[in-house]
């Protein structure tokens, strides 16, 4: 039963992953939000059964992945519908904070925890005030703001580390991932490179004829 | 209108209490713990007694056409239970972490404690392969085996996985993840005894082996989960594999491996006197170490017992030495295993000593291309080696 558990939530993750990125690379072809998500379901399958050496390509992902977190999973989640109906989600305050949050988050985290230096941050997550201090200042601001969604990720997330749901006792451990810090670091990665080339693109764009765009979201989800 | 807008309202304050409440509770949970860390010590009895020769045996069967390696062992009410990894090769696919049980006379066939699929289906992802079986004695009949599981390829894609044995090792319950690192929770390695604090907490030495290679200690609670993590030492390309040996009820030693490519061509160690918090980093002794594991327990009030491969270039032998609880003054008392010159990488490799009973000393090792390998000492010889050497010298 819980091998049965562990196994779901590991291939959850993954299928989400593969899902979400074969999402948004199929929007740069297609506006269609049905032909997005059949794109995403057969590249889901084609890993299930594509073998690369001793394993499919699926499997390889689940070994390297793991599973998410829930912070992980729900920006996950995002992205697969925007990737799938092309809302403009990086106009959302709440999502570039979040995503904010969780590159800074990432950064103090896994170039110190992996050896690149030598104090270990991933101690901070086991016992000590200054992660929960952080995360409480996040998540007055997020209140603050009104990002919903986000506090109540943030919630959840503390009452599963408080319950010891998850196999990890670290506190980092509830609220990153890797997963979802290169996704934070893309988003605003995307997003400076997005205001550096403004000032090109514009004028290119008053000479281009008006068209209906496509790719990963028009419409905001909010703000 | 006013409804929603009053009700909204209702469910931003709703949720600022509960998100309040938790952080409080967030906070009481982790509030650090200032109690010391002590270690829990245990002074064996070691009374002189026992043959003056050593006994040895092999734990393989004839005609072993596996990889066989890290073996490790732990005593029983009648007698020792050993565990080591085979595979096709180091590294393949498809391997085994088995047992095998010494009753004093001869070792049993070697049985199955678990498996590269069963692994996989038990933590619900594939793994390659296991290696660095190290077996921990929770309780009479409670034993922990802890040992690394690569999830992709090499080495360096290892986490630690955890089976309990609540008859001794008769059977054993399903795997469980030790979750040691935030990165995909990559990657870390077992090689040496885990000990116990004061408080019932378990220590377990490990290594990390991805970017750098550092020797850290896990602390875990007497469930098995991971609370703590502390690097011994800094951090960076330090060495790895550490024995740590408790020498006080704060103070304990950690030798450690060093890095193949790095000098010294000397056995690390790293000293705690806080009980485990931090640890100085790693220097060299005056014992070489051809980058060979090293495992030691303590021997008597006053004294640690090593077993090492003595030689800065080559694991050509293994050796058994007592030490000062400093790890000041060093005495060789023997030599237990030789490598054999007539065969292509025949080392005498990974050596794991315990004591088994008053008195008597277990360290069973590897030749990697075909066997494990046993030698049961006594005290008698080690008291009579350590005589002898020092009357030469």
């Amino acid at each position: 039963m819980t091998a049965d558990i562990h196994s779901l939530l590991n291939d959850a993750s993954t299928a989400l992953i593969i899902f979400t990125a074969s999402a948004a690379i199929a929007s740069f072809f297609t506006k269609s939000f049905a032909a997005r998500v059949v794109a995403g379901v057969v590249v889901v399958f084609v890993a299930l059964l594509v073998p690369i050496s001793t394993r499919s390509l699926f499997e390889w992902t689940v070994s390297t992945v793991g599973r998410l977190s829930l912070p992980g999973l729900v920006l996950l989640v995002t992205l697969a519908v925007s990737a799938t109906t092309g809302r403009r989600i990086a106009r959302s305050a709440e999502f570039r904070f979040a995503a904010l949050v969780l590159a800074v988050a990432g950064l103090v985290l896994y170039p110190a925890a992996t050896g690149f230096l030598n104090y270990d941050t991933y101690m901070l997550g086991y016992s000590g005030y200054l992660l929960p201090s952080t995360i409480a200042l996040t998540t007055a601001y997020a209140i603050f703001r009104g990002y919903r969604v986000m506090t109540v990720v943030l919630n959840v997330a503390i009452a599963a580390f408080l319950l010891g749901i998850g196999e990890s006792r670290n506190f980092w451990d509830y609220i990153i991932d890797p997963v979802a810090w290169i996704i934070g670091c893309g988003t605003w990665l995307a997003l400076a490179a997005g205001f550096l080339l403004a000032p090109i693109v514009k004028p290119a764009k008053v000479l281009a004829t008006a068209q209906p765009s496509s790719g990963i979201g028009e419409t905001p989800i909010s703000h | 209108m006013l409804i929603n807008r009053s009700s909204g309202a209702l469910a931003g304050w709703a949720i600022a209490l509960f998100s309040a409440i938790l952080i409080v509770l967030l906070f009481l949970k982790m509030a650090p713990q200032n109690a010391p860390w002590t270690f829990a010590i245990n002074i064996p009895d070691t009374p002189v007694r026992g043959p003056l020769e050593p006994s040895a045996d092999v734990l393989t069967p004839t005609g072993e056409h596996r990889f066989v390696h890290a073996a490790s062992a732990v005593e029983t009410s009648d007698g020792v239970l050993a565990f080591w990894y085979r595979a096709l090769y180091e590294g393949a696919a498809n391997a085994e972490i088995v047992s095998a049980r010494f009753d004093g006379a001869r070792w049993s066939k070697p049985r199955i404690v678990t498996d590269s699929a069963r692994v996989s289906g038990d933590i619900g992802m594939t793994v390659k392969s296991l290696a660095n079986p190290v077996p921990f004695r929770r309780s009479d009949k409670e034993i922990w085996l802890f040992f690394a599981a690569s999830r992709l390829s090499g080495w360096a894609t290892c986490e630690i996985e955890m089976v309990r044995s609540l008859d001794n090792g008769e059977t054993w319950g399903p795997v469980e993840r030790i979750y040691a690192s935030p990165f995909f929770n990559l990657s870390h390695l077992t090689k040496s005894t885990p000990f116990l604090f004061a408080d019932g907490r378990i220590g377990l030495p490990v290594y990390q082996e991805m970017n750098r290679k550092f020797p850290v200690l896990l602390v875990l609670n007497p469930q098995g989960k991971v609370v703590d993590r502390r690097r011994i030492g800094g951090g960076g390309k330090v060495g790895y594999q550490p024995m740590i040996v408790p020498t006080g009820p704060s103070t304990a030693i950690a030798f450690v491996r060093r890095l193949r490519h790095a000098s010294p061509h000397k056995i690390l160690m790293s000293r705690t006197d806080d009980g485990g918090k931090s640890w100085t980093p790693p220097a060299p002794i005056d014992l070489p170490n051809p980058s060979g594991p090293i495992s030691a327990i303590r021997y008597d009030a006053s004294h640690i017992l090593m077993a090492f491969n003595d030689d800065p270039e080559t694991e050509r032998n293994i050796t058994l030495a007592l030490t000062d609880l400093e790890v000041k003054t060093f005495r060789r008392v023997g030599v237990i295993a030789r490598m054999d010159n007539t065969l292509k990488k025949a080392n005498v490799a990974y050596p794991f000593l315990i004591s088994s009973a008053p008195g008597q000393y277990d360290v069973v090792y590897s030749r990697p291309l075909g066997t494990i390998n046993h030698v049961r000492v006594s005290s008698a010889w080690i008291e009579h080696g350590a005589q002898s050497l020092a009357a030469q010298q």
